[in-house]
């Protein structure tokens, strides 16, 4: 009997054991609630503890130096998603109050955006996104929600070409809406001027200036801008009447072009009567 | 000498090894120390290893002890018969 058990034993030694460690183990387990097993574990969670927060120090470098570098990248992000809102925000406002002009004005308007401010050679001009396909003609007015923006020039298919109020060759009749006094807008390159008006006229600084009855160019009364100054000439008999318009020409988006065109008509009477002066 | 091995392969997987684990999932190369004794020695001195490992495993990682030590001893089973029977096939 012994000898078979030893027998067995050399065979399944190696099973044998391992059955036995595996019971030992599994004996083992309930221990785990028993207060001295208890002590050795706080003590070795104690110790690894230390030994972990020495290594965290280094892992917390690592990883806060990522999270930085991934809150650098998320800031940029929702840097261009605020500038983009910015952006709408400023373009649903201007959309609103240029629909609010369609409403209350009686002319037809084509809606349109700015796309270029720049061109070469030419001050003052810009170029818009309507043309002759929108039925946009040369000598339509162009305005915007604060008032009038310039006249069209030039129109290609899909293109328009305008002339602004801050362009040096831009002359337009205008009016004082208080007194009624005619006078005639021009840029000279830093202010908007309404030269040689006669001192006696009424205008005073705050009133408000439009677009005169008189132009053939505009309809009347569009928004212009309000009195700002006045310089009398040294001779004392004339005025210059500083200007400051209405529509910030720097930050001009979305204009909309006033779909009607000067009388030929009253060109031609005027043309006549010049003739018969000459 | 493997059980300085060992103790050291223990530091590691419980310090270091927690740092490269992707998701929570993170190599055990205490295991890989078992069974490349295991391999080098016996099944017997596997086994015996593998008990003492996870015993010493359990007491520093402060976790359920019994738990490695089982898992451990058991492990080491798998490595030897994968052996033995790759060896009777070839032979």
């Amino acid at each position: 009997m012994y000898k078979i058990l030893k027998k067995f034993y050399s065979s399944f030694k190696e099973y044998i054991i391992l059955i036995f460690l595996l019971l030992v183990s599994l004996s083992i387990l309930p221990l785990n609630k028993k207060a001295n097993v208890k002590t050795l574990r706080t003590y070795a969670l104690g110790n690894m503890a230390l030994v972990n927060s020495v290594i965290s120090k280094f892992k917390n470098l690592y990883s806060l130096s990522r999270q930085v570098k991934q809150l650098e990248q998320k800031n940029a992000e929702l840097m261009i998603q605020v500038n983009q809102l910015r952006e709408y925000g400023l373009v649903n406002s201007e959309l609103k109050n240029l629909l609010k002009l369609k409403d209350s004005t009686n002319f037809p308007l084509i809606p349109s955006t700015i796309v270029t401010k720049f061109i070469p050679g030419r001050e003052g001009y810009l170029i818009i996104n309507v043309g002759s396909k929108d039925n946009v003609n040369i000598g339509m007015p162009v305005v915007n929600e604060s008032g009038f923006v310039g006249i069209v020039t030039d129109t290609t298919g899909e293109f328009s070409v305008v002339k602004t109020l801050k362009s040096p060759d831009s002359k337009l009749a205008v009016r004082d809406q208080r007194s009624g006094v005619d006078g005639i807008l021009s840029w000279n390159g830093n202010e908007f001027i309404i030269q040689n008006v006669p001192t006696t006229d009424d205008v005073n600084i705050g009133d408000r200036i439009v677009t005169s009855p008189v132009s053939t160019i505009s309809p009347p009364s569009l928004p212009i801008g309000v009195v700002n100054s006045k310089k009398t000439s040294i001779a004392g008999l004339l005025t210059d009447v500083s200007i400051v318009p209405f529509v910030d020409f720097v930050k001009l988006r979305n204009v909309a072009v006033l779909k009607i065109i000067s009388n030929s008509e009253i060109d031609h009477i005027e043309e006549k009567l010049l003739k018969e002066v000459n | 000498m493997p059980v300085i091995i060992g103790i050291i392969a223990i530091v590691l997987q419980l310090t270091l090894i927690p740092l490269i684990s992707f998701d929570f999932i993170l190599p055990d190369i205490l295991l890989i120390v078992l069974v490349y004794f295991t391999l080098l020695k016996g099944q017997l001195f596997g086994t015996v290893y593998g008990f003492i490992l996870g015993f010493l495993f359990d007491i520093f990682s402060g976790g359920l002890i019994g738990s490695a030590m089982f898992s451990k001893t058991l492990a080491d089973l798998q490595p030897v018969i994968s052996l033995a029977k790759t060896e009777s096939i070839i032979t």
